[in-house]
């Protein structure tokens, strides 16, 4: 499950994101709501949401202006998604540098919605609500050790069905489908971040150091350092 | 002695090649001149011709400009045009040397020659406010002037646009031209001598032996003036003595130039109407666009408010559970955006697509089940480029025209694909259809469409025109109670 904020000065913008969120039964739980730039920021800075909605026209502050602040405070990873009713490039454009996800037109196209959030939970929706689950599980969790088995435990069914759920909606299996993931998430904190190898590679759930070598060689051709220095 | 010769105190001129008329090519006059024993040539000006002489036999004196020289045969003389001479034969011999006279060429700053202008080509239709006037002035001066010639230019109405000067002592003694010169009978000439009636040039001789030449200017059918002049003697009839006769290859040059000169206004208003349609059908342009850049910064300004209008619309409609009222918020805020932020250029045709979605979405909530499209659009063309609003009029016309009285279903298909290098796209209703009449005169009206206050199916066809030139198709089928089909296709 991810945490959310939403800040908007329209009461009812709130009200659709948060019925769009329910609509596709997003893994998302908002956890607060704000209606102009400085509480919005006061609250992303107090929750820590992994999730900001957030619109650009508002009382006091700027969204645009809210997530340079945010970028600028320490321990903060939240994916923005701009959502405005200006379709100007320059907007875009500034989005693009802050680093947020996305920017939503109002009024907000339902499947648009969707896309975006697919790209912000960093997997495809399945027809199937245990392993849509199951993915959020391994998206939230795959920096700990994870086990197809314990994994089964949780949302009472089997190895066997788990397996062929992967092979099914994704055509691999659980442990490549964690590998990937582990990867995609190595090389962007490789690149992004100044985290040492050893750190990204237990951020990554590699707690043998020699073990993440050789995935991750044998994933991008190269090593850890050569890929940082590249 | 034949026809061609001209005589004169002084002798005679036997025109032994004379150029046609009707010709603009072949210039030269050539003359066998008698001098007679004992006479002089008096003093004269060749106006507007230059002139070569080859003397074959007899001896004189030979004054050209201020020069006076022996003149023996084999002798070469040459006179510019303008220069005055005078031959005197002090012998008891004539003398006859061989002439040849060209016109002489002053199309120097004429706007351009009628032969070469497409503009002149064409069918012209002249604009009201082209009047003779003073403008011609610069073409008058190039051509007349060098001739010191009496020539006047008459407006349509005969009023006097420039009035000549260097009018020959006969009609400043007779007809008292420096008072004014409407006191020259020939510039008053009425009814059957109108300048109207003649569309070429004609030549009078006045009560006095001179001779007036009329050339009128006519633009398209249309007399916009006439041109008046010479007031040269050609003959020794009704002779006062006052002037010289003057040999015939002047009055062809004098002919010539101002047939030039009537050539010359000509063209200057054929140009100046082309620049008059030019300047209105520019200002023309100017206005609408000021005007829809204008409406482009009042749509921008609202855009903002309109859109989060719309998603707060779209909030209390999700509140209220009304989900369909959602959908149709997103319908008319993607044709409003989509046409908000395109321009006339190319867009994808999944795009387009996507327009007429929104659209056709929207006609479903008025006309409910009855209605139904059917889009079938092979993938490989969804990429494809094609001029922004192309379509949409089209699927539109459908209910405008075709399911005006409809009370059954309705159907709309639309259907792309991809035909060797091009894209090929059919829009068909099952509407009412038209009449093989109607439609003819429907494809007429597209065909010009620049005729007619462009709308729907034209503006779609002046799209692909002004993108494609010629390179596409257009084509509209129909059947009364059956169907409408419009068919376009283009290179990919």
């Amino acid at each position: 499950m991810r945490t959310a904020v939403i800040v908007d000065d329209e009461k009812l913008s709130v009200d659709l994101l948060k019925y769009l969120i329910q609509r596709y039964e997003l893994p998302i739980k908002v956890e607060g709501e704000a209606f102009s730039g400085d509480e919005g920021l006061a609250l992303i800075s107090s929750l820590k949401p992994d999730i900001a909605f957030i619109d650009i026209k508002m009382p006091v502050m700027n969204g645009l202006e809210v997530i340079e602040k945010v970028n600028a405070e320490q321990n903060n990873n939240v994916s923005f998604i701009i959502v405005t009713a200006y379709d100007y490039f320059e907007y875009a454009q500034t989005a693009l540098r802050l680093g947020a996800k996305d920017i939503l037109l109002k009024p907000i196209e339902p499947e648009l919605f969707l896309e975006t959030m697919e790209r912000v939970l960093e997997y495809k929706k399945s027809c199937n609500k245990i392993f849509d689950q199951i993915l959020e599980y391994i998206n939230c969790n795959y920096c700990e050790e994870m086990e197809l088995k314990h994994c089964a435990e949780i949302y009472h069914t089997s190895s066997s069905y788990i397996a062929r759920m992967f092979k099914k909606y994704r055509n691999t299996t659980f442990s490549a489908y964690i590998n990937d993931l582990r990867m995609k998430k190595a090389k962007e904190l490789l690149k992004n971040s100044d985290l040492t190898i050893k750190e990204v590679s237990y951020k990554t759930g590699y707690n043998n150091l020699n073990y993440f070598y050789k995935i991750f060689k044998k994933s991008t051709g190269m090593t850890p350092s050569m890929f940082k220095i590249k | 002695m034949g026809k061609n010769t001209q005589y004169f105190e002084w002798g005679h001129i036997e025109w032994i090649y004379e150029p046609d008329p009707g010709s603009s090519k072949n210039n030269m006059s050539i003359g066998i001149t008698t001098i007679l024993p004992n006479t002089r040539q008096n003093k004269h000006i060749h106006y507007g011709d230059e002139q070569f002489i080859y003397v074959l036999s007899g001896e004189g004196m030979q004054l050209i400009g201020s020069k006076i020289s022996e003149m023996k045969p084999k002798q070469i003389y040459h006179m510019e045009a303008g220069t005055i001479h005078e031959t005197i034969n002090n012998r008891d011999i004539p003398i006859k040397h061989l002439l040849i006279s060209i016109p002489a060429s002053y199309d120097k700053n004429i706007p351009f020659k009628e032969d070469q202008s497409e503009i002149a080509a064409q069918e012209i239709e002249l604009d009201e406010s082209i009047k003779m006037n003073e403008e011609v002035g610069y073409i008058y001066n190039t051509i007349v002037a060098p001739l010191n010639i009496a020539v006047t230019i008459f407006d349509e109405v005969g009023k006097v646009v420039i009035q000549g000067q260097d009018y020959p002592k006969t009609c400043r003694d007779e007809c008292l031209v420096d008072g004014s010169i409407r006191n020259c009978p020939m510039y008053s000439l009425k009814g059957e001598y109108d300048h109207i009636h003649y569309a070429d040039i004609s030549a009078y001789i006045c009560p006095y032996g001179l001779t007036v030449i009329s050339i009128p200017v006519v633009i398209g059918g249309k007399v916009i003036g006439v041109i008046k002049g010479g007031h040269i003697r050609t003959a020794a009839e009704n002779s006062t003595s006052k002037e010289d006769i003057v040999p015939k290859g002047t009055v062809n040059a004098v002919l010539m130039q101002l047939r030039k000169l009537s050539d010359g206004i000509k063209n200057y208003y054929i140009f100046k109407n082309e620049e008059l349609k030019f300047n209105r059908q520019e200002n023309l342009y100017r206005a609408s666009l000021k005007s829809a850049k204008e409406k482009m910064l009042n749509i921008q300004i609202s855009n903002h408010f309109l859109f989060n209008t719309l998603n707060a619309l779209a909030g209390m409609a999700v509140k209220e559970k009304a989900f369909g009222t959602y959908q149709s918020i997103i319908d008319v805020s993607g044709m409003l955006r989509y046409i908000s932020t395109n321009e006339n250029r190319f867009v994808q045709l999944k795009d387009e697509l996507q327009y007429i979605n929104n659209y056709t979405n929207l006609q479903k909530l008025r006309c409910g089940d009855k209605l139904e499209i059917i889009m079938d659009i092979s993938p490989e063309i969804h990429n494809a480029n094609i001029p922004f609003n192309c379509l949409q009029p089209i699927v539109e016309n459908c209910f405008i025209h075709g399911f005006k009285d409809m009370k059954g279903e309705m159907r709309i298909d639309l259907t792309g694909k991809r035909v060797g290098n091009k894209v090929v796209l059919e829009i068909k209703d099952n509407g009412e259809g038209m009449a093989e009449e109607t439609l003819e005169k429907l494809r007429e009206k597209i065909r010009n469409y620049e005729k007619y206050n462009i709308r729907g199916m034209m503006m779609v066809y002046s799209k692909l025109k002004l993108f494609f030139e010629d390179d596409f198709d257009f084509s509209l089928s129909s059947k009364e109670g059956e169907f409408t089909a419009v068919k376009i296709s283009y290179n990919i």
